[in-house]
């Protein structure tokens, strides 16, 4: 039943525009934290065997508060980190990176510390390949 | 036709001028500096570390040290810049004497001793966590030429804009060069073995 309706998903999409992304999420990690430190990064990859661009909208990370998609960017020296506004493309046939010191997912107001060997999950909202899941696997700060 | 080519010649000039002041003055400091000479670069510290006691730079005096300052919910470059400076002081493989890795908060606000302490701890190696008073921390800034700025975000707690840049000493307590984030690794280790020797 279930693949019925995803071959005629598949099929309704091949007969619209003939272009759609095909998005797969991979790689998830963070560093681990300390008390008092409420905020975290992850990072991971995001990777588009699709014809046609998404983006990221957003992530949802039941861990902490609040799931930001970040860049930080340096300019003449400074570290600036700002929310992407209007979310991050995934060019067709592309792999994006979220990767340190570039684009991540802010975690903050964690309600406990990210601990190493730790493991939980994340949702990523793409504007056109929908919801997809993610294991975000903590690993010790120092681990790269 | 000619006077306007001239005049033309001339803005040229004035557009090459000021890109030249933007690069003299957006540049990384250090970035000018000619390898084995000393400038303007750091000065004698006078902190507070992890345990809440007075640190001076006679603390590390005789002893090749890097120099980061950030802030403890930093959650990108931060981190990652001191998991490096552990990464590649575990590669050059003369145990954690062979250079001292400092982390100076720039958000004193958030940042006290304790916060500093727990931070440094993370990364399994012997890290300097250090604060001080506001005074105190905008002093040791404008020694290393450190910018830093509070960024209020919609919604969360305030992020700090700051200068990214790993400042590298030698032994003889003089300023030898800057790693910056952007860097690979095989470029900043060469930099670290010119301050461990």
């Amino acid at each position: 039943m279930r693949l019925f309706f995803v071959t005629a998903a598949l099929l309704l999409a091949a007969c619209g525009s003939g272009k759609t992304p095909e998005i797969s999420v991979e790689n998830g990690w963070a560093r681990a934290t300390v008390a008092g430190q409420n905020t975290a990064a992850a990072y991971l990859t995001i990777i588009n065997r699709g014809s046609a661009e998404d983006q990221l909208i957003e992530v949802s990370v039941p861990r902490a508060k609040q799931a930001r998609i970040h860049a930080s960017s340096m300019d003449g020296g400074v570290m600036r980190m700002r929310d992407l506004a209007g979310g991050l493309v995934i060019p067709a046939g592309a792999t994006v990176e979220l990767a340190p010191n570039r684009t991540h997912v802010m975690l903050s107001e964690l309600a406990a510390p990210l601990r190493s060997g730790e493991e939980f999950p994340a949702t990523l909202r793409f504007a056109k390949a929908g919801m997809k899941q993610l294991t975000i696997k903590v690993e010790q700060a120092s681990a790269r | 036709m000619t006077l306007k080519r001239i005049r033309m010649s001339l803005w040229l000039l004035v557009a090459l001028a000021v890109a030249g002041m933007a690069i003299l003055l957006f540049r990384q400091p250090g970035e000018f500096a000619p390898s084995g000479q000393s400038v303007a670069i750091g000065g004698p510290l006078s902190l507070t570390d992890s345990k809440g006691l007075p640190f001076s730079s006679a603390k590390i005096a005789g002893k090749p040290y890097a120099i980061f300052f950030g802030f403890t919910h930093c959650p990108d470059v931060c981190p990652t810049t001191l998991a490096r400076l552990a990464r590649l002081r575990r590669q050059i493989g003369r145990g954690d004497d062979s250079f001292a890795i400092v982390f100076v908060t720039v958000d004193p606000e958030r940042d006290g001793p304790r916060e500093v302490g727990r931070y440094t701890e993370l990364f399994n190696t012997p890290v300097i966590g250090l604060t001080g008073t506001p005074a105190q921390i905008d002093k040791v800034k404008k020694l290393f030429g450190v910018f830093s700025a509070k960024v209020e975000q919609p919604g969360a707690e305030y992020s700090v804009d700051h200068t990214a840049a790993t400042f590298l000493f030698g032994p003889d307590g003089k300023f030898v060069a800057t790693i910056a984030p952007d860097e690979n690794d095989a470029a900043a280790l060469a930099k670290l073995r010119r301050i461990t020797g």
